[in-house]
């Protein structure tokens, strides 16, 4: 079920009484939220971009073992390509026709134990040509900034400033079991959370797709 | 425009025609001397074109083009030998201490090892302590400790914090320590100072609380039958001002302390500790034993209702052996540092700096462990402390089964995040 914005706004508030509910720093205007009667929340452009650079390296390995993945010389040098900005207010960062970049969320959020959401650009941005990772999932008990993959499909530069409207988040409730519940206030620490610049992580192979790769080197027993 | 001087030059019209100084030709002295400036002047404005353009960097690079200038007119326009020799020294001089040093300030000011959330409450700091829309200079810095530039070059305040922690938000209460150097000059405290320092020498000497000390530096010779000194005597005035000097030094250091502590309370301390302790060794004389800061430190901390949060052994630790004129400078620094702080402290107040609140600390410490940041406007100050609180508790880190290393970036990130929203609604409000 898709939460209303009258619904946002009551579980804003209840955060903001003390309950480990869903909270978004800085908290939107509440009295507009509940005015806006529509089903998604606007979250603005924080201040911190990550461009990608031409490197030495002749390709991107995008899936590693993951006892290499966590080594931190390779994450360093999967890496090596990012170049983080810091954009202030008031000042622009221009997205070229064709260019990828990571934005992150002004907003940090709190995510409850019940509640997810999804991610989408703004429709008014979209149509010029903005693109977002579509459908991006936020799932309960992420806490941090969002980060954002941002693309300029469109045929001319395109500025984005800080502070701007950029996207919008669907919140949908999850149901939990009783005892999912019972530890609800607990937060849940990933890799990804508590961040207010964009994350850029290696992605790592999980156990199926290391047996998947090395597989065909073993003979099965009894062949 | 003094760049045509550079360029007269090269085109051979300001040559020296006699050479009279030895070793290089005049004429050669002063090519390679406007070589040198004009690759400088090069650099400087090529430091203008980063993309990451710190507020309040064009100041920077404006003061430093002028002094860069009139270096490249001055050896340009020398018009005999010895001008020709002093320009050349003078911009040598200038290349060494200010204008190489400052580049690389600039430089950094854009490096993103930097946390650029902390420059706007840093910049709320400065206008309160020095004037509305003064500028400030937020630079990370290849040192261990952080450093400033003080002196009237250049019309702003310039703050580097060390490279290797300049992400690190807990240690911006060291800032507040640079921003004391900076006051100290700004409020001609130097010159206030060196003659309480010789009043005090004067008393000291008169009440013969120094003992045998100045028979021991001075000799018989240059004292009076009384045993004081013959105050007319070169060698006793050669002597009072070198031991002015480095007493107002250790003052000013006392002063930058009190400031500190003032403005960032029990932060303060912890952010000190964690930089100096154990104790910076084999620095000269112009700077306090760490033991001395932490001896004054406690005594303005009780006064000013600071919490005393640093370990005995920090207080004890890298005790050095006092040489005779140590324990003059000593004495007299001790006679003094109340009067220091005490300046520092309504200094603070008349600027109106804010005070650390423990309710504000404790419900921003209260969010930080729900791992959410501050919303609303918070003060720097109020932050930081809140930071060190939280980043301490180790055990909130185990619950969330964190490492502690994590748990402090996890903390930093909040922090920081803090200060950002805080700009955010003073933006809204202005």
């Amino acid at each position: 079920m898709i939460l209303t914005s009258a619904t946002m706004a009551d579980r804003l508030q209840q955060s903001a009484s003390g309950s480990c509910d869903l909270q978004i720093v800085p908290t939107p205007d509440l009295t507009m939220l509940r005015q806006s009667a529509s089903s998604s929340l606007d979250l603005r452009l924080g201040c911190w971009f990550s461009t990608f650079r031409s490197t030495q390296s002749s390709h991107f390995k995008v899936s590693a073992p993951a006892r290499e993945a966590n080594s931190p010389v390779f994450a360093a040098a999967a890496t090596d390509s990012e170049k983080a900005q810091y954009v202030p207010f008031g000042s622009p960062f221009v997205l070229h026709p064709g260019q990828f970049a990571l934005g992150v969320t002004l907003e940090w959020l709190r995510m409850p134990h019940d509640l997810c959401a999804y991610v989408s650009v703004r429709s008014s941005l979209s149509r010029h040509g903005l693109m977002l990772a579509t459908a991006t999932g936020v799932h309960p008990h992420f806490t941090g900034c969002l980060t954002m993959e941002l693309t300029n499909l469109g045929a001319v530069p395109m500025e984005v400033t800080p502070g701007m409207a950029i996207c919008q988040l669907f919140f949908h409730r999850v149901e939990s079991s009783a005892q999912e519940s019972s530890e609800a206030d607990r937060p849940r620490i990933s890799q990804f959370i508590g961040n207010r610049r964009p994350v850029l992580r290696v992605p790592m192979l999980d156990e199926i797709a290391m047996k998947l790769s090395n597989g065909g080197s073993t003979p099965p027993a009894g062949g | 425009m003094p760049l045509d001087f550079g360029s007269r030059f090269l085109r051979g019209e300001l040559l020296m025609k006699t050479p009279l100084i030895p070793g290089p030709d005049s004429h050669v002295l002063r090519r390679q001397t406007l070589q040198k400036l004009e690759t400088v002047y090069r650099d400087i404005n090529r430091a203008a074109l980063v993309n990451s353009h710190p507020v309040n960097l064009e100041v920077a690079i404006e003061s430093l083009k002028g002094v860069c200038e009139r270096s490249i007119h001055t050896v340009s326009a020398a018009e005999h030998d010895t001008a020709l020799l002093v320009a050349c020294t003078d911009a040598v001089n200038s290349l060494r201490s200010i204008l190489i040093p400052m580049l690389g300030m600039i430089v950094r000011a854009s490096n993103l090892r930097l946390a650029f959330e902390l420059y706007y409450p840093l910049r709320r700091m400065t206008w309160a302590l020095f004037g509305e829309k003064t500028a400030l200079l937020l630079a990370s810095n290849w040192n261990y400790y952080p450093d400033t530039h003080v002196g009237h070059t250049f019309p702003l305040v310039i703050i580097g914090l060390p490279a290797i922690d300049s992400s690190n938000a807990l240690i911006v209460p060291l800032a507040g320590h640079e921003f004391g150097h900076n006051l100290w000059d700004d409020q001609g405290l130097s010159s206030e100072f060196d003659s309480r320092v010789n009043e005090a020498l004067r008393q000291v000497c008169q009440r013969d609380e120094a003992g045998g000390l100045l028979t021991e530096m001075l000799g018989k010779s240059h004292l009076e039958a009384n045993g004081q000194p013959r105050w007319d005597s070169l060698e006793v005035k050669s002597f009072v001002s070198t031991l002015t000097s480095v007493v107002s030094a250790q003052l000013e250091e006392h002063f930058c302390d009190a400031l500190a502590l003032r403005l960032f309370a029990e932060s303060y301390l912890k952010a000190l500790c964690y930089l100096c302790v154990p104790g910076p060794q084999g620095r000269d004389d112009r700077y306090p034993p760490l033991t001395d800061r932490l001896r004054h430190l406690q005594q303005f901390a009780r006064e000013i209702r600071v919490d005393w949060c640093v370990s005995e052994l920090a207080c004890t630790i890298g005790i050095e052996r006092s040489t005779v004129r140590g324990r003059l400078v000593r004495l007299l620094v001790d006679t003094l540092a109340p009067a220091v702080q005490r300046c520092a402290r309504r200094l603070a107040t008349d600027r109106r700096m804010p005070l650390r609140n423990r309710n504000r600390v404790d419900q921003i410490s209260r969010q930080f462990r729900n791992l959410v940041p501050v919303g609303g406007k918070q003060t720097l100050t109020d932050i930081i402390n809140a930071a060190w609180q939280v980043s301490d508790d180790l055990e909130t880190a185990r619950s969330l089964k964190l490492e502690p290393e994590r748990w402090r970036e996890l903390v930093n990130q909040m922090a920081l995040k803090t200060c950002e929203v805080t700009e955010y609604h003073e933006r809204l409000d202005s």
